[in-house]
């Protein structure tokens, strides 16, 4: 079974992110795996939100208000995150591709706690049973074992 | 959603309910931004979900605190968030109950 959705903002992502992993088992396991791949698109994909300047913006308190910025004005706001996903009885495929530049993937590597950076994909690789990033970094496919 | 009670040691205690996620941060910002305790409790026996975000959100407060690991207790109750936060080794930089 094949579904598919397109999304923009950070309120869509959470509500899609929710309604996917109710249908998975374990589901509060997943929804935040689910999320960070939604977010990293929209944040890191679409908008081109560096790391370092999203550490400025955290610590002066206007994060979602910049990103909020971005979402609404162009050329970010033209750009969409397309979600799908593929179900048989054995596995649950998600696939989130962005329409940003892209990032080095082969360098996201699993990081210490205290580390600002990259927790989201070690988030994501502690929901799924699988995660790999494609084409120039812009695509991300997970996987769930369901049998 | 997040409350906040300050009790007259200086303590500030925020209680956090449903989901704890990037859609919090303002809320939690000018929460724990008001005042400048002397100490934080974080109660996250009622939340969902924790996410990366959620994360970061916890060690800007202890960068706050000079990085005291005595004046942050994070309450957890069990699943998602008990096991996310045991996995970032957090019990390394907070106190825990």
């Amino acid at each position: 079974m094949n579904d598919v959705f397109t999304i923009t903002t950070l309120d869509e992502a959470e509500a899609l992110a929710e309604r996917l992993a109710a249908t998975l088992p374990d589901p509060m396991g997943r929804v935040a795996g689910i999320l960070e791949l939604l977010l990293n698109a929209i944040e890191h994909g679409n908008l081109g939100l560096s790391s370092a300047e999203k550490q400025v913006l955290l610590k002066s308190g206007r994060w979602q208000q910049e990103l909020r910025r971005r979402l609404a004005h162009s050329p970010w706001s033209e750009r969409v995150v397309q979600v799908s996903t593929r179900r048989t009885v054995h596995e649950w495929v998600l696939t989130v591709v962005d329409q940003g530049e892209g990032f080095s993937h082969a360098a996201a590597q699993p990081v210490s706690p205290s580390q600002l950076q990259g927790r989201g994909l070690s988030m994501a690789r502690y929901s799924f049973d699988s995660v790999a990033w494609e084409g120039r970094g812009n695509v991300v496919v997970a996987r769930v074992v369901l049998s | 959603m997040i409350n906040a009670a300050n009790d007259s040691s200086g303590r500030t205690t925020v209680t956090i309910h449903g989901r704890f996620n990037f859609a919090c941060y303002d809320e939690f910002h000018r929460v724990v931004g008001a005042a400048e305790p002397s100490a934080y409790v974080i109660d996250l026996r009622k939340v969902d979900y924790i996410d990366s975000a959620a994360l970061g959100m916890l060690l800007l407060l202890r960068e706050r605190v000079k990085e005291d690991r005595a004046r942050i207790t994070l309450m957890t109750g069990a699943g998602q968030p008990a096991d996310v936060l045991r996995l970032a080794n957090f019990g390394n930089l907070f106190t825990m109950a």
